[in-house]
């Protein structure tokens, strides 16, 4: 039994490796066809079709991105009320939220929701493509679908991934502030003065870097699991959850990565 | 190697050597050789399964042939590096079984495609153009539809106007009528014999309906156990003294293509299935 649930783990893992090999290799080509290509005078993409993806990927995810990171800030400070009231000292509820928003929970939310909302929707748009031979029709009549298909969606993803967790910043920090101020009755400006005292354009920084990296895991596993979809309506539902599971998980691997290196590198004190 | 073929008016456009190709270990095309000369339209018929719509995908370059070569208007699709393969694609079309039009755009933005990718004409001229080749397959004034609004064989039709539009010196028709209903299907086999004579391109077109070969094409080639049994005139075809092309063509249950395809001896899968207490049938059996 253990063997065949361990080997089982080995062919998950496996299958994981070679998703992931894949999407890079799409991004080797994506990055050819946004860049090399137009510079070298081969077909520029097409800006009315980056256009249609940034509002399709941008922002439809407005509402659901407000809400969820409105809450996830208020969670955090009722979370952590609790303890810092013990050590007396409540009002650090604001540098906590500030910090951890910021950082960590704004970008990571804003990629893991975006990866059920926006890549889910690209897997099952590309792999129907697929499935009914309109990916054949366009290498066909000599469009390459790496630059009609994928490019665009890609820039989209990476202008308004940032901008996304720009708005999950303001709409966590808000959460925290409404338990804060209404909850806990720390005083509104003091609430504000130790936010802006604890945020650091860095973690900003930092954050909307960490956006553009889960946005690009976010596209290339979905148009790859999109693009490779075999056997009809099956392989299309087979391809958005698995392209959903494994971007989650490179996200929150990468959000490791990520938040390892910066630790490092640009060490910011609380 | 064979050395490039040189295509001169009344030549062969389209020729294929010795082309072979297995998916997953199973043979589908054995040897499969034909040749297409400028203007005619040949009809690649055969059973479903036997390799039809795989010889048309390696004529549009979208597989790469085991072994073999494929010859488009002088490129060699198997070996030609991408930007070749898509000097030669702007110069056919290829009508898919469904029509594949692009879900997400209209009608008019279907047909306008190849033109806003491959020329550097102005809007309005690509405008003129578009009604021009939806006037051709009669659908002028349907330009706002979404590909979802239409019907199957409109959609068809508009497939057709794109694969038009850039004036092609071949046309690949995969399965034109089926699906289709009788007077639909006509109308089709019209379109496919006047693109034919107005423009001048040569056509391939695969198709199981029968009807349909005899109707519109120059020369017949039938595809049998992954290799062409026959090429000749529709008529000929017809007259055929050779069983298979005489089974298929007459419809009859009986003769040498085998509908069978299972590989185990019947009783002996009945039996060991009861053996077994009538269990799931077994992936791979």
């Amino acid at each position: 039994m253990l063997r065949v649930s361990l080997a089982r783990v080995g062919a998950s893992g496996r299958s994981f490796l070679r998703i992931l090999g894949g999407s890079s290799l799409l991004l080797v080509d994506a990055f050819y066809w946004g860049v090399v290509a137009p510079l070298r005078g081969r077909g520029r993409p097409r800006r009315e079709l980056i256009y249609a993806q940034m509002v399709s990927v941008g922002v439809r995810s407005i509402p659901i991105i407000v809400l969820v990171n409105f809450f996830v800030g208020m969670i955090l400070a009722i979370s952590m009320a609790s303890l810092l009231q013990q050590l007396g000292m409540v009002s650090k509820v604001a540098n906590v939220v500030g910090v951890a928003v910021t950082r960590e929970l704004a970008p990571l939310m804003t990629a893991i929701i975006s990866s059920g909302f926006v890549g889910a929707a690209m897997a099952a748009e590309l792999g129907t493509m697929t499935v009914s031979e309109e990916v054949l029709a366009l290498e066909a009549s000599a469009v390459n679908p790496i630059r009609f298909l994928v490019v665009p969606r890609l820039m989209a993803v990476i202008v308004m991934l940032p901008a996304l967790t720009v708005l999950a910043n303001y709409s966590g920090l808000f959460g925290g502030y409404i338990v804060g101020v209404k909850l806990l009755g720390i005083g509104p400006d003091r609430y504000l003065k130790l936010t802006q005292q604890v945020i650091n354009p860095v973690d900003i920084g930092r954050g909307l870097i960490k956006a553009v990296a889960f946005g690009t895991i976010i596209t290339l596993v979905a148009c790859y699991q999109g693009l490779s979809v075999k056997g009809g309506a099956e392989g299309v539902g087979r391809a958005t959850t698995r392209s959903v599971v494994i971007s989650i998980v490179a996200i929150i691997i990468a959000n490791l990565f990520f938040t390892t290196l910066f630790y490092y590198t640009m060490k910011v004190p609380i | 190697m064979a050395e490039p073929v040189v295509v001169t008016p009344g030549e062969d456009v389209v020729e294929v050597r010795g082309l072979r190709k297995s998916f997953d270990g199973v043979p589908v095309l054995e040897g499969v050789d034909l040749s297409v000369r400028r203007g005619e339209t040949m009809a690649i018929i055969g059973s479903s399964g036997c390799g039809k719509s795989t010889v048309l995908r390696h004529l549009i370059g979208a597989y790469r042939p085991d072994a073999g070569s494929v010859w488009v208007l002088g490129t060699e699709m198997a070996s030609a590096p991408d930007e070749e393969m898509d000097k030669v694609r702007v110069r056919f079309g290829t009508l898919f079984q469904t029509g594949a039009l692009y879900n997400s755009m209209s009608v008019g933005e279907n047909v306008a495609l190849p033109l806003r990718e491959h020329t550097q004409l102005d809007e309005k001229i690509i405008g003129i153009i578009v009604k021009m080749k939806l006037e051709l397959v009669g659908l002028r004034g349907f330009e706002h539809l979404k590909p979802s609004q239409v019907s199957g064989g409109m959609a068809k039709r508009v497939g057709l106007a794109r694969a038009i539009v850039l004036d092609p010196e071949i046309l690949f028709y995969d399965e034109p009528t089926t699906g289709l209903d009788p007077i639909t299907a006509g109308v089709i086999n019209k379109l496919i014999m006047d693109l034919s004579k107005k423009l001048g391109v040569t056509s391939v077109v695969v198709t199981q309906d029968m009807n349909c070969a005899f109707t519109v094409a120059d020369r017949v080639a039938m595809l049998f156990r992954g290799k062409v049994q026959t090429v000749d005139t529709p008529d000929a075809v017809r007259r055929s003294a050779d069983p298979v092309v005489r089974q298929f063509v007459r419809g009859e249950p009986d003769g040498p293509i085998p509908l069978q395809r299972s590989s185990r001896d019947y009783a002996e899968d009945l039996l060991g299935s009861a053996v077994r207490g009538g269990g799931r049938p077994r992936p791979g059996s």
